[in-house]
């Protein structure tokens, strides 16, 4: 039976869903005035996910797999999509976040047959040796780019302080010794598990007709394969609690002291509040406490402690997050004091109302927005799908947001949650 | 999108580009300077110092919280080099009043906010404070220290300013530092004093506009400071010789990867009849994910993870980047240098020479799908050319391009720069030689 849902983000905005009965879940937003369409497959299988429980059986597997694996799927089978890809004058990449792993296309033209091409390549892989070893050698060139960043060491060192567990402290690419580890079998185990219709959620944004488009689809072979049932996957994290909660260290390669400090919402509020509030509460208390239009961000600038360096961002993932606040000062000690003052405010003191409100002004404006751009209009569905916030209500939820119910929210800003990394220039 | 309408409104020149596909409106105040690198950093800091010292808004919280009442209007500011002269660019952007119910005086307010970043700076005797310098020298000082942490972009400003080292006029980053101890409260308050007597002023908006009512908008709120002049627009035009001997520099620091850039200059300028040829060019050798470059050094030999060429038109500019481990980069640039020779002789496959003509028509389709991008190609042309930015056009030029115009263009490449910006030994690092 078809069940299409029709949801309008704006009255001229509308993405049509339907589960396909394979359980693929498949938005469709269609930009007819557009030359492009953008196209996500989305997994729900990431970087975090390396110890977990399925049909019983609890495994471990190296950290980077969800990664490796998204290198993989480009050549298996004996076929290279990249190539594949640009006959059609099309471009196809990928990407592997904590929570997901993607993989996305653009086209102008020839469509259908992309769409039907890229499909058949996840119902089953086939890799061979040799494209996993080569894999190898491009994954290891693509971890040591990083270690030439001083702010991914930093960022890298804060989440270690925050967290005991690999899922969460590694990297997504994994460590080389485990990416040395990653062979055919494990590929094939997590391809098995994870890759399965009902974890995955494929967006569609652009010129196109949807109708012919869920046809297509519809009748596609990877709807109709004889998928396995799907087995639900229990992830499994053990984090400990943190005892080391400052660090500082003296370093040649920093052009200015620079102060890093996480602020850690604790594990048990991805328990009891759903992940589109604690993303929204957080942005809202963060752009209220250290925006432009915050009286502490007058404050500090007057009194030379915030320059272009700042900035004050959140991680929201499927089971952690936290806040990074960062800047680059000529008085670290100074800065920290300030700020962590202004830090351990925020669960006793009011919000500033005037802001609240006015700000949601700006919200509906940027919201309005979004949508001139096809890129951020794909990327706000396949948040919607992975968030699971429903694309409908998403701004009448913030909207309708009152100052109180951020209180819940405000008690995080406590010392046992926070963390403060000092990279003095030596 | 339509074609641009122009029109004169209290003697300056306004673009009016309408589209129904967006639910933007974006304003765009352009200052054009005479020729020239004298001002460079006065007209850099301007774009900041007029859009953070407001009289009216002498906070950023009272800024901020206007801004969020216009929902989230957004402006900033920008110089940047066209040619041989500097654009000073202001620009306003805010979603459309016919998106949200019972708002009728957004673009209005709009503007008259965009009118007020220019006319009205905090000034005290008539010039612009000591505080309002320091805090630019700072904040200029502060991007040169962010720039250095990222290694990346330390490489990539550190090989521009070999490659323009002895070449005349404007350079592509800005601020320029060797510049910067010449700035003083005269010399910004002379370039601010030259957007109202020396300069080309032009208005740009984009949007699904009334155009009656912004023709109201405009007449009611331009100051009659605002005058237009005729400005020379000079291209940059750098000499391009066959004989030319390629500077090779290597610098140390302390990095775990080399970058490693190689930088061929073209005679294919901005818009002449090699710009499409020069840009198929670029996708056979480095500009696309089926790239020679690409498929030779990371695909069949794993030298590198990352390695690509881009083309610089308006700088006649063709940068290979490649990150690579240190043992390799000597043998990553005979390989890039092999490549390009394969071109040179034709040893590249009709199939790579169509998709890579299909990945530039592609790119240029999507610049319809940006209001930005749309806008800013037709500001540029006008500009240089005092004509519209024809898409269709461009689009032919591409899809008529040869096999023999790309090896044209791959035989008039000269050599110009290579730079490597690599670790020696830990006692060497951050020491810097040239060979």
């Amino acid at each position: 039976m078809i069940n299409l849902q029709i949801l309008k983000a704006l009255n001229d905005e509308i993405t049509y869903v339907e589960t396909l009965e394979s359980g693929l879940t498949v938005a469709i937003h269609p930009k007819l005035k557009y030359q492009r369409t953008l196209v996500t497959l989305q997994v729900n299988f990431g970087g975090m996910d390396i110890k977990y429980e399925v049909n019983n059986q609890t495994k471990t597997i190296p950290s980077g797999v969800a990664h490796f694996l998204e290198h993989s799927l480009f050549q298996n089978n004996g076929r290279n999509l990249t190539e594949e890809f640009a006959e059609y004058g099309a471009r196809i990449n990928a990407f592997t976040t904590k929570s997901i792993t993607a993989y996305t296309f653009e086209c102008r033209n020839d469509f259908e047959h992309l769409i039907t091409y890229f499909l058949s390549s996840f119902i089953k892989p086939d890799f061979s040796k040799a494209a996993i070893e080569k894999e190898k050698k491009i994954i290891k060139h693509e971890l040591s780019m990083s270690e030439d960043s001083v702010h991914t060491k930093i960022y890298q060192k804060l989440k270690q302080m925050m967290y005991t567990d690999c899922a969460i402290r590694c990297d997504v690419g994994g460590t080389v010794t485990d990416v040395n580890k990653t062979d055919q079998a494990v590929l094939n185990d997590v391809f098995d598990t994870f890759y399965h219709p009902k974890n995955m959620s494929l967006i569609i944004t652009g010129n196109l007709d949807y109708l012919k488009t869920f046809e297509l689809l519809r009748n596609h072979i990877y709807n109709q394969h004889a998928w396995p049932t799907y087995s639900e996957v229990k992830r499994i994290q053990d984090n400990q609690p943190r005892i080391l909660h400052n660090y500082t260290r003296k370093v040649e390669d920093v052009e200015e002291n620079i102060i890093n400090i996480g602020i850690k919402i604790p594990e048990e509020y991805f328990n009891k509040y759903s992940r589109e509030y604690i993303h929204i509460a957080i942005h809202s208390i963060i752009g209220n406490t250290f925006g432009l239009g915050s009286k502490n961000y007058d404050y500090l600038d007057k009194r030379k402690m915030m320059n272009i360096s700042f900035s004050a961002k959140s991680t929201v993932e499927r089971d952690y997050g936290f806040i990074n606040i960062y800047m680059q000062s000529k008085q670290p000690d100074k800065y920290l004091k300030e700020i962590m003052t202004i830090i351990r405010n925020i669960k006793d003191k009011p919000l500033d109302e005037h802001l609240f409100t006015i700000n949601k002004r700006a919200i509906s404006g940027n919201y309005i927005r979004l949508f001139d751009s096809l890129g951020r209009t794909h990327e706000f569905i396949s948040n919607c799908l992975t968030e699971e916030v429903s694309i409908d209500n998403y701004l009448n939820n913030i909207l309708k947001l009152d100052i109180k119910d951020l209180d819940p929210m405000k008690q995080i800003f406590e010392d046992k949650n926070i963390f403060t990394i000092k990279y003095l220039k030596r | 999108m339509e074609s641009p309408i122009k029109k004169t409104i209290n003697g300056i020149d306004v673009y009016y580009i309408i589209s129904n596909k967006f639910k933007t409106v974006t304003w765009s105040l352009n200052f054009m300077h005479e020729a020239g690198v004298s001002n460079i950093n006065e007209y850099y800091f301007l774009s900041n110092i007029l859009l953070d010292n407001m009289k009216h808004y002498p906070s950023n919280e009272k800024k901020y919280r206007y801004l969020s009442y216009l929902y989230g209007l957004e402006a900033f500011g920008s110089a940047k080099s066209l040619g041989k002269n500097i654009v000073n660019q202001f620009v306003v952007t805010y979603p459309n009043e016919l998106y949200i119910k019972g708002e009728n005086d957004l673009s209005v307010n709009a503007f008259k906010f965009l009118i007020d970043i220019i006319m009205n700076p905090k000034m005290r005797n008539g010039n612009f404070t000591k505080k309002v310098l320091n805090d630019s020298f700072e904040e200029a000082n502060q991007l040169f220290g962010i720039l250095k942490s990222i290694k990346d972009m330390h490489a990539y400003y550190n090989y521009t300013k070999v490659f323009y080292q002895d070449k005349s006029g404007l350079e592509y980053n800005f601020p320029e530092k060797e510049l910067l101890e010449k700035v003083n409260l005269e010399t910004l308050l002379k370039a601010y004093k030259d957007f109202f007597e020396k300069d080309k002023i032009s208005i740009f908006v984009t949007g699904n506009i009334d155009v009656d009512k912004f023709d109201n908008i405009i007449k009611d709120n331009l100051p009659s400071v605002f005058e237009d002049r005729n400005i020379d627009v000079a291209r940059k035009d750098f000499n391009h010789n066959f004989e030319y001997i390629p500077k090779v520099i290597k610098e140390y620091y302390n990095v775990s990867q080399s970058r490693v850039f190689v930088g061929y200059l073209t005679n294919a300028k901005y818009l002449s009849n090699k710009h499409a040829a020069a840009s198929v060019f670029n996708d056979i050798f480095g500009g696309f994910d089926q790239s020679l470059l690409f498929n030779t050094i990371r695909e069949e030999l794993n030298l590198a993870y990352y390695v690509d060429s881009h083309y610089l038109p308006d700088e006649q500019l063709v940068t290979v980047s490649v990150s690579c481990e240190v043992k390799n980069e000597d043998m990553v640039v005979e390989k890039i240098k092999s490549i390009l020779k394969d071109i040179k002789d034709g040893n590249f496959t009709d199939q790579i020479f169509n998709q890579a003509k299909d990945s530039c028509v592609n790119s240029l389709y999507s610049i319809n799908d940006s209001q930005t991008s749309y806008l800013l190609q037709h500001i540029k042309n006008y500009q240089l050319n005092n004509e519209k930015y024809d898409l269709e056009t461009r689009i032919k030029a591409y899809q008529s391009v040869t096999k023999e115009d790309v090896i044209r263009i791959a035989n008039n490449l000269v050599l110009d720069t290579v730079y490597i910006y690599t670790k020696k030994g830990d006692q060497l690092a951050n020491s810097k030689s040239s060979k």
